[in-house]
């Protein structure tokens, strides 16, 4: 019962459950008190259907995530047809006497000597590695469409995993700075001002 | 005019010494089948300066070309310490044949038909060559027309080094 409907020289109800309720609901002055009430009121129950409902979507997002992981790694790890592999490995390397086109799509002649050399090679058993070495040691490392992993070519792959990890760690920085702005504490002055607002 | 009498004024174009990973190894052996269907290999050649040269009778420097080969090979088949092995590029028998038969050429000329003796030399496209010692090792590659000057400079620097 609100105190404008009370009649005059009534003595004063002693707050109920409902008007603390009704009370936390109207908008107060200070933002933090209306904010808290309403959670600390909430049966834990409810409470916990709200975190679930928060929570939920990126559940599910990490479950989609890891399927499609354990589903994308299952299928790479079938034995690739001979076909299969001269052709990936021809993509990885230059047509010798083309510009811009792998020796897997190209259809000159040396580009044909490549797919077949890398053909009688895999026959051969040897590995990936071994095939595109034997093919830099004859044109150079300049004929890998993509570079090796050592020496000064290994930059190529190590400065975008450098860059990625300066870029979070600055980030990390600045949102840390930003929270300790705006994370400032109520002073003793606030919490009387809060007080004397609810006992109103 | 300015153009043209820069144009006319430089030197006319040589072959560069280029990088290659053969460079002081064995050159790769070849087994292949010259115009006439003999065959003919690396090794059979070795105990001689041997000039590799990657050729097509479509290939305009190739053409431009030819004359030095043919004075390179003239000059020393008499001393017999260096010789010329021609290698068919990406060109059919019936065009290099009526080359030969038009330009004169006195030196082996192999057919590589399905490229595998242009790959094994890492050869992008003609006119390339490569100079081999009497041990069978790669000493210079070049891209571009080689002069019979430059290849005999060569030559007797490398017999000077080998004295």
């Amino acid at each position: 019962m609100s105190d404008s409907s009370r009649p005059a020289g009534a003595a004063p109800e002693p707050p109920t459950a409902e008007a603390a309720t009704a009370r936390a609901a109207t908008p107060q002055p200070t933002a933090a008190p209306a904010a808290t009430a309403p959670a600390a009121t909430a049966p834990p129950g409810a409470r916990g259907r709200r975190r679930w409902r928060v929570w939920l979507p990126w559940a599910v997002l990490v479950v989609v995530l890891v399927g499609a992981l354990v589903i994308g790694a299952g299928r790479g790890g079938g034995k690739e047809s001979v076909d299969h592999r001269v052709q990936r490995i021809a993509s990885e390397v230059r047509c010798p006497t083309c510009r811009g086109l792998s020796a897997a799509e190209s259809d000159a002649k040396t580009a044909e000597a490549v797919r077949e050399e890398i053909g009688t090679r895999v026959q051969q058993g040897q590995s990936d590695g071994q095939i595109r070495a034997a093919l830099a040691d004859r044109y150079g490392a300049d004929i890998l469409l993509r570079p090796q992993g050592s020496g000064v070519a290994a930059l190529v792959w190590a400065l975008p995993v450098v860059a990625v990890v300066l870029a979070l760690a600055g980030l990390t920085m600045a949102f840390r700075r930003w929270s300790s702005v705006t994370r400032a504490k109520p002073s003793d002055e606030d919490r009387v001002l809060v007080d004397r607002a609810l006992r109103r | 005019m300015v153009l043209i009498a820069v144009l006319a004024t430089r030197p006319s174009s040589e072959a560069v010494q280029a990088r290659s990973p053969l460079l002081g190894k064995s050159a790769p052996d070849v087994v292949a089948t010259d115009m006439d269907g003999h065959q003919v290999t690396l090794k059979s050649l070795r105990g001689r300066f041997l000039l590799v040269n990657f050729f097509a009778s479509w290939c305009v420097p190739c053409q431009h070309e030819h004359p030095q080969l043919a004075a390179f090979n003239q000059h020393h088949q008499a001393a017999g310490d260096a010789s010329v092995l021609g290698v068919v590029f990406e060109d059919d028998a019936a065009s290099v044949r009526r080359f030969v038969a038009e330009q004169g050429v006195n030196w082996p000329m192999v057919q590589d038909p399905k490229g595998k003796i242009a790959l094994d030399f890492g050869v992008r496209g003609p006119p390339e060559s490569f100079l081999i010692d009497p041990n069978g090792v790669v000493l210079v590659k070049f891209i571009g027309e080689v002069k019979a000057t430059q290849l005999d400079a060569l030559v007797r620097q490398a017999e000077q080094a080998r004295a």
